[in-house]
C-alpha cells in the first residue's frame, strides 16, 4: 500500500515537472529593412512577391514564445522558381531570387523544425 | 512592406562612393547592397579607355547580344561567382551573358557558400536600328553622306551598333553581316568573330551600296571609291 502510494506520488511529480518545463516555441515573424530597388518587391510575414529576373533582399528575425530571438533556416521548396539565399556578411539578411514565374514555398526552419511555409509568388516584370 | 530603393541603400551608395575615389572606373556600377561595384568588360559596341575598361556602363543591353560583367568585393578578393536570376531574361555561356529577352536581368554575385554578396538589374532592350559609323577619317554616321574611299589602295574603318528606340546605342555585342552591293567597287573585310567593325577597301572606282544585316535589322549606306 505504501509502496504503490509512493509510486503515484513519484508519478505525479513527474508529470509536474513535465508539464513546467517550459520549451520556448516559435511566435513570429519580423522583416526588418527589404532591399528591393527599382522594380520594387512586396515582403510579408507570411511570404510576398519578387518579379521574375530580380531580387529582393530583407533582414528576417524570428522570435520565440519568450520573445527571444531564435537562429532562423530558410529552405526554398522549389529553387526553380524562387530561390533563397543568405546574404553574404550580413546576419539575419536573406536574398529571395525570382527564377521562374509561378508560385512557390519557403520553409521557415527554426530549433530543426519547420514552423511555417510562406508563400511567394514570382511575377512577370511590369 | 513595400519598399522602394530603401534609405539604407542610399547610405550604402555614399559609403562605397567615398570607397570608389580611389580607384574605380567609370563603368563601375555600385551594387545594389553596396557591397561591390559591377563593370562592363570592354567589347566591340562599348567605347573603351586606355586601361581596355569600357568608358560606362551601357543603360541598356541588346536582346540577342553577349557581353561580360566583372565584380569587385568591397569586402573581400576571395572568389565571386557571377550568375543570372533568371534564365528567362539572361543566360550564360562560358564566361558570357546572353540577353534573353526585354526587362531587367538580375545579376548576383555568389561568395563561395553561394550567399549573395550583392546584384545588379541590366535594361534589356531590343534593338529597333543599327548606327554605322565611320572611325577613321571625318567620323561620323555613315548614313548621312556617302563613305569616301580615295585611291587604290585607301581603306575605311567603320562599326556598327545596335540602337535603342530613343536613339541611344545598346550594349552587347551582335553578329553582323556586311554586304558590297557591288565586291568590284568596294571589298569589305571583317572578322565574323568580331563583326561590329568591318574594313572598306578600294576594289575599283565608282558607287555602290553597303549592307549591315544583324538582330534581324539592316541597313545600307553609299560607299564612292575616288
Amino acid at each position: 500500500m505504501a509502496r504503490s502510494f509512493t509510486y503515484a506520488l513519484l508519478g505525479a511529480i513527474a508529470l509536474t515537472t513535465m508539464g513546467c518545463h517550459h520549451e520556448p516555441e516559435f511566435d513570429r515573424l519580423e522583416i526588418g529593412s527589404v532591399n528591393a530597388p527599382d522594380l520594387g518587391g512586396d515582403l510579408d510575414p507570411n511570404g510576398g512577391e519578387v518579379f521574375e529576373g530580380t531580387l529582393v533582399a530583407a533582414s528576417l528575425q524570428a522570435f520565440d514564445t519568450d520573445d527571444e530571438p531564435m537562429e532562423l533556416q530558410l529552405v526554398a521548396a522549389d529553387p526553380s522558381t524562387l530561390d533563397v539565399r543568405r546574404v553574404s556578411d550580413r546576419p539575419n539578411w536573406w536574398a529571395f531570387l525570382g527564377t521562374h514565374e509561378g508560385t512557390a514555398g519557403v520553409d521557415l526552419v527554426a530549433n530543426g523544425q519547420t514552423v511555417r511555409r510562406l508563400r511567394f509568388a514570382v511575377l512577370p516584370q511590369k | 512592406m513595400r519598399v522602394r530603393l530603401p534609405s539604407l541603400a542610399y547610405s550604402l551608395l555614399g559609403f562605397a562612393f567615398l570607397g570608389c575615389i580611389a580607384g574605380c572606373n567609370a563603368s563601375d556600377q555600385l551594387g545594389e547592397l553596396g557591397n561591390g561595384s559591377f563593370s562592363y568588360d570592354c567589347d566591340s559596341a562599348t567605347v573603351c579607355n586606355t586601361q581596355g575598361a569600357a568608358d560606362e556602363f551601357p543603360a541598356g543591353i541588346a536582346t540577342g547580344s553577349t557581353f561580360r560583367v566583372s565584380f569587385d568585393n568591397f569586402k573581400a578578393k576571395s572568389a565571386v561567382r557571377l550568375e543570372p536570376i533568371s534564365p528567362s531574361y539572361l543566360t550564360k555561356r562560358g564566361d558570357d551573358f546572353v540577353a534573353i529577352r526585354e526587362g531587367f536581368g538580375g545579376i548576383a554575385a555568389f561568395d563561395r557558400n553561394d550567399d549573395v554578396i550583392d546584384y545588379l538589374f541590366v535594361k534589356l532592350e531590343k534593338p529597333s536600328g543599327l548606327r554605322v559609323s565611320t572611325l577613321s577619317g571625318d567620323a561620323r554616321d555613315a548614313t548621312s553622306a556617302p563613305v569616301v574611299i580615295t585611291g587604290s589602295t585607301g581603306t575605311r574603318e567603320l562599326r556598327v551598333r545596335p540602337r535603342a528606340r530613343d536613339g541611344r546605342d545598346l550594349g552587347g555585342v551582335l553578329a553582323f553581316e556586311w554586304t558590297a552591293a557591288d565586291p568590284a567597287v568596294v571589298a569589305i573585310d571583317f572578322d565574323r568573330s568580331d563583326s561590329s567593325f568591318a574594313t572598306l577597301r578600294a576594289a575599283g572606282t565608282g558607287r555602290t551600296k553597303v549592307t549591315v544585316v544583324g538582330a534581324a535589322l539592316e541597313t545600307t549606306f553609299d560607299v564612292e571609291v575616288q
